[in-house]
């Protein structure tokens, strides 16, 4: 037995393994991840109920290198997280990691953007989503006529139903044509 | 707007909706993936269920409360009209991801925090519910839990949510199963699948633990985003491939002609008399090189038995004083030219004789147990051959999928530049600030220059412009041609110079690195001199600029290795064993590629780096060219690629060069070079890179193919008893001359059938080129229809809501007016009829789509709607 601390039980690298894309190891490298940002919080073994009730609050899931950079950082956290405000559990984290790691099909790759580009959360990517992530994508440099036009381009590219609005197929639809898109939504743990 | 009038008829018209979503999405999303086939099974199960009502029980947006926060908050203008709003839940259950998907959308905590707990338990229960009415996922077998995880993991919803599912799932299977007695035939299928599952795992998880250089990408990647990574993991790819040829040549080739040096009995020199130890010591010292190579003795009857130096078999000299018992030898080389360092860097001297070069290699057997062989000369045929062939697999298919990714799946999705801008153009793998900094800048400047592009894009040349750019091009191809041409014959002059073919004292005098010298500054010159012609050109693009510039220098490596090859071809009687000559010549190539352009490039970078941070801003930081590096790669691949055949042991030296390169380029990256603020569409260059390692790989087949069966093999290496390598199959194989299949092997390979063959596939290439044009104005003429029937239908359903709320006549009375509306309206009113014979009839909805006969019209009545309204 000795001093070595179970970090999961049997049962819960089963799960963790069929609900998601990682390999054993790969768990294990997560939740040290999930361990280094915030190890007062979070226990080294999570053999109960942890995964589902220890929260690491947003400001500090923020300062994840793998996030640190990102301009769509909190909106990832809060897509991911069960509470909705960005304050994620082990198995946010799990599912966070998972849907951006490499093994991930292209489908569920292009929903979680979807939802990450829809700020507001009406199920559509309309100007003003838009509008934010031009802002994030480009600190803030362009002047408000250049982001309206830009955001009225996309529109203009790739509404095919004519609402003024993206709605998640026509996503889709410009997205898998994309050929950088798989590449870029991509974040090595 | 007054809704609850027409609410019932909605309902049906939501109903339609969803059928029209799905036609609609039948063109438009192609699904490629091949492991989703088990969802798509499902999907199908599961299609029918989606038609009930009852689906929509916890539908938040049922109760359309008229301040629903979202909505108003966000487009406070604009109601959303039923066609859009209805989208996402209408979006037809290709799998359970899409039905998770609405549902999950339905669910957000975002919009409902309050009600979490309880919306989430009918979650779980309408999923359930959902995966339990399919059979093929509820068996208790494990083919069906397979495809159970599968579609778990493909669903979008968050973790503990979906371990609730599978505990819930779990349940249900076991309750279900009646525990039947398994027939023998499918308990093993199932132990089988078992198995193989879990060494797919296994698989997995070592691959994991050896994934070379990951935290190096992972860092390359933080700091300089997925492009320059590109290069680093092609660079790996290589470096992988590259291993398993040097453990299949090393295993087949080099370890037997080892084992032949060494045991095999010194035919015909053995006088039987027994060497003393005395002997013996002065044996080895006499012969005694002091190169320190290894002594081998060997107790044996207590005598020590004297191990001998040899020669390669054609000019095997007896050692005169001394013969020799024993069966195991020493010293293998000994009998060579001294070591000396400079040896190292021209491959000559000492390395001649060394199982480096195809010259070493025996055309005799190996027995090293007695009454089993092994038969040289066919193990390097076949190992050689295996290795080309394997190289030339592995690249093709990961062409062939790279191509169709980056090229075929997003064909015609070019055209949505600021799009992909927008939603693909944030990097996610990067993790520094300046690296980050960098992107918002690059990002913030292509967005620019897009916006730029918009408002001059007619900016058509006129006609004198594209003369004079013609021109230019013309120009500069023909100046290229000629730099092509000309460093062909530097290089041919140089060999010739190297071999002494004009005065034989010229070989002396160390001309043997000149040529590999010059063509390597040549090749690193190259693509800076064609990088600058492409942009005189003024190409549109800055993509097709690089394309070009790529493929010239390819064309230029081409000529290189094509002219040091076809040199060795052509003088081959200068040579005692040509063969081993050009395995030399492409030996010292490699090297001298190695030294100046990965060492020496990077030392520079590092100087240039230096003066920059302390002394002179202006000269500007070295950045990292992934095109030019790449280049360097590909270069040194086709290297080693013609190289293989005539010196088996460059499999062992190109690895250490990329395992090298690795690091080297990765320390200078890190320390001296910048990040680009040039964009580069990794993704489809690095399909160009492939498409270009493999027309090498293709060309050095050809090349090789040539040589086996047309050149005539020198007196050295393992196929100097036949006058043509591949003559060595025949007689292994005993094929008679006159032999049927030969004769009609030798029938294939005549010219004419040749160009016939290429004749008939180019037929055919072209026959499926003008398909596929065929296809594309297809798909373009759907998409057309698609996005005039979607503005139909908005226009259709805002007329419906002003019939069902009694405004209809107000309308047609007015409209009437527009002479030109009137076709117009009849259409809409046939439409509307159709609309409610469907409110009559619920279930006979399949009246809602128009017949072919009836699609034209009905489009000719919308374009004129859409003129009249113009």
């Amino acid at each position: 037995m000795g001093n070595k601390v179970v970090t999961f039980t049997e049962e819960q690298f089963e799960d963790y393994q069929d609900c998601t894309f990682f390999t054993r190891k790969e768990i294990l490298r997560v939740h040290k991840r999930f361990r280094e940002v915030s190890p007062d919080l979070v226990p080294k073994s999570m053999t109960g109920n942890e995964p589902v009730t220890v929260r690491v609050p947003l400001e500090k899931m923020e300062k994840l290198p793998e996030l640190r950079e990102n301009p769509f950082r909190q909106r990832i956290c809060q897509v991911f997280s069960r509470d909705g405000k960005g304050n994620l559990t082990f198995e946010d984290f799990l599912d966070l990691l998972s849907v951006f790691s490499e093994q991930a099909p292209r489908d569920i790759k292009v929903f979680y953007a979807f939802k990450i580009y829809d700020f507001d959360g009406d199920h559509h990517i309309g100007a003003q989503d838009l509008e934010q992530s031009v802002r994030l994508l480009t600190r803030n440099e362009l002047t408000p006529e250049e982001v309206a036009q830009v955001c009225e381009k996309v529109i203009e590219e790739s509404d095919v139903d004519g609402d003024g609005k993206l709605s998640f197929m026509e996503f889709e639809h410009v997205i898998t044509r994309a050929p950088d898109f798989l590449s870029t939504f991509h974040i090595r743990i | 707007m007054n809704r609850s009038s027409g609410y019932g008829s909605r309902e049906e018209v939501r109903m339609e909706s969803l059928k029209d979503a799905e036609t609609r999405r039948q063109p438009v999303s192609r699904r490629p993936d091949q492991h989703r086939r088990g969802e798509q099974y499902v999907a199908a199960q599961h299609r029918p269920a989606s038609r009930d009502p009852a689906q929509y029980q916890f539908d938040p947006r049922n109760n359309r409360s008229p301040a629903r926060p979202s909505i108003s908050r966000s487009q406070p203008q604009h109601r959303p009209t039923p066609s859009q709003e209805d989208v996402i839940r209408d979006l037809p259950l290709q799998n359970i991801g899409d039905v998770s998907f609405r549902e999950g959308i339905l669910n957000q905590p975002l919009l409902f925090p309050g009600e979490n707990k309880r919306l989430e338990e009918h979650h779980v229960a309408q999923i359930v519910n959902e995966m339990e009415q399919d059979v093929a996922l509820m068996e208790d077998n494990p083919l069906s839990e397979q495809l159970r995880m599968e579609a778990l993991r493909e669903m979008p919803e968050s973790l503990t949510l979906k371990r609730t599912v599978k505990k819930k799932l779990v349940k249900s299977v076991s309750q279900k199963s009646k525990r039947t007695p398994l027939s023998i035939w499918k308990r093993l299928k199932y132990r089988l699948s078992v198995l193989l599952s879990k060494f797919s795992i296994m698989i997995k998880n070592l691959l994991y633990t050896f994934e070379l250089w990951y935290s190096s990408l992972k860092v390359i990647e933080g700091h300089f985003g997925s492009g320059v990574a590109t290069y680093f993991r092609f660079l790996r790819w290589l470096f992988l491939l590259n291993t398993v040829v040097f453990l299949l040549s090393f295993g087949f080739v080099v370890i037997p002609q080892l084992l032949h040096r060494f045991y095999e009995p010194a035919e015909g020199n053995q006088n039987g008399t027994e060497s003393t130890p005395s002997q013996m010591n002065s044996v080895i010292f006499d012969s005694g090189h002091s190169d320190g190579f290894l002594q081998l003795h060997e107790e044996y009857n207590s005598t020590i038995h004297l191990v001998t130096p040899v020669a390669i078999i054609d000019n095997w000299k007896p050692a005169p004083s001394v013969a020799y018992q024993s069966q195991v030898r020493s010293r293998p080389y000994a009998s060579n030219a001294d070591f000396s360092v400079g040896n190292i860097f021209t491959g000559e001297g000492f390395f001649t004789d060394t199982t480096l070069y195809y010259g070493y290699y025996t055309n005799e057997s190996v027995s090293v147990v007695s009454g089993l062989t092994y038969h040289i000369p066919s193990a390097y045929f076949f190992t050689v051959l295996s290795c080309y062939l394997f190289m030339f697999v592995v690249l093709s298919i990961s062409m062939a999928r790279s191509y169709r990714r980056t090229f075929i799946e997003t064909a015609g999705g070019l055209k949505n530049v600021v799009t992909h801008k927008v939603f693909c153009g944030w990097d996610f793998s990067i993790a520094t600030g300046e690296a980050a900094a960098l992107k918002s800048k690059s990002i913030y400047n292509e967005l620019k220059e897009l916006l730029e592009d918009m408002k001059k894009e007619d900016k058509e040349l006129t006609c004198q412009g594209k003369f004079f750019l013609l021109i230019v091009r013309i120009f500069l191809n023909v100046f290229i041609g000629l730099v092509l041409a000309s460093t062909g014959l530097i290089i041919w002059f140089l060999l010739r110079e190297e071999i002494g073919v004009d005065e034989p004292a010229a070989a002396e005098r160390g001309a043997a690195m000149l040529m590999p010298l010059i063509i390597t500054v040549i090749m690193m010159a190259a693509p800076v001199l064609f990088s600058w012609m492409a942009r005189v050109e003024d190409y549109a693009s800055p993509r097709t600029a690089l394309f070009v510039t790529l493929t010239r220098t390819f064309v230029m490596e081409i000529v290189v290795i094509g002219v040091v090859v076809a040199f060795w071809l052509t003088f081959k009687k200068n040579s005692e064993c040509w063969e081993t000559s050009l395995g030399q010549e492409i030996y010292r190539l490699v090297i001298t590629d190695f030294l100046l352009a990965i060492v020496g490039t990077s030392l520079a970078e590092f100087v240039r780096f230096r003066i920059y941070k302390s002394m002179w801003k202006k000269i500007g930081g070295p950045e990292f060219h992934i095109a030019r590096n790449t280049l360097n790669v590909i270069y040194n691949q086709t290297l080693f690629f013609v190289g293989l055949y005539f010196s088996p042991l460059l499999s062992f030296i190109i690895i250490l060069k990329m395992f090298i390169t690795f690091y080297v380029k990765k320390i200078g990256l890190l320390n001296s070079c910048q990040p680009s603020a040039r964009p580069w569409r990794a993704a489809q260059t690095h399909t160009l890179f492939l498409v270009l390692s493999f027309i090498a790989t293709l060309a050095v087949l050809i090349l090789l193919g040539y040589i086996i069966t047309q050149v005539e093999s020198s007196s050295c290496g393992p196929f100097c008893a036949h006058k043509y390598p591949y003559e060595m199959i025949l007689d292994m194989l005993q094929v008679q001359e006159n032999n049927g299949f030969l004769q009609f092997v030798r029938f294939l390979v005549k010219p004419g059938v040749i160009g016939g063959i290429l004749l008939a596939m180019c037929v055919g290439v072209y026959f499926l080129r003008a398909k596929s044009y065929e296809h594309r104005d297809m798909v373009l003429l759907l998409k057309e229809m698609l996005v005039l029937e979607a503005k139909d239908k908005e226009f259709l359903l805002d007329n419906i809501s002003k019939v069902t709320n009694g405004r209809w006549d107000f309308n047609l009375r007015t409209d009437r007016s527009l002479g030109a509306k009137w076709n117009l309206q009849k259409q809409v009113r046939k439409r509307a009829d159709i609309y409610s014979n469907t409110l009559s009839d619920a279930s006979t909805s399949r009246e809602y789509d128009l017949s072919e006969y009836e699609r034209p019209v009905f489009q000719r009545g919308v374009r004129e709607r859409r003129t009249a309204l113009c």
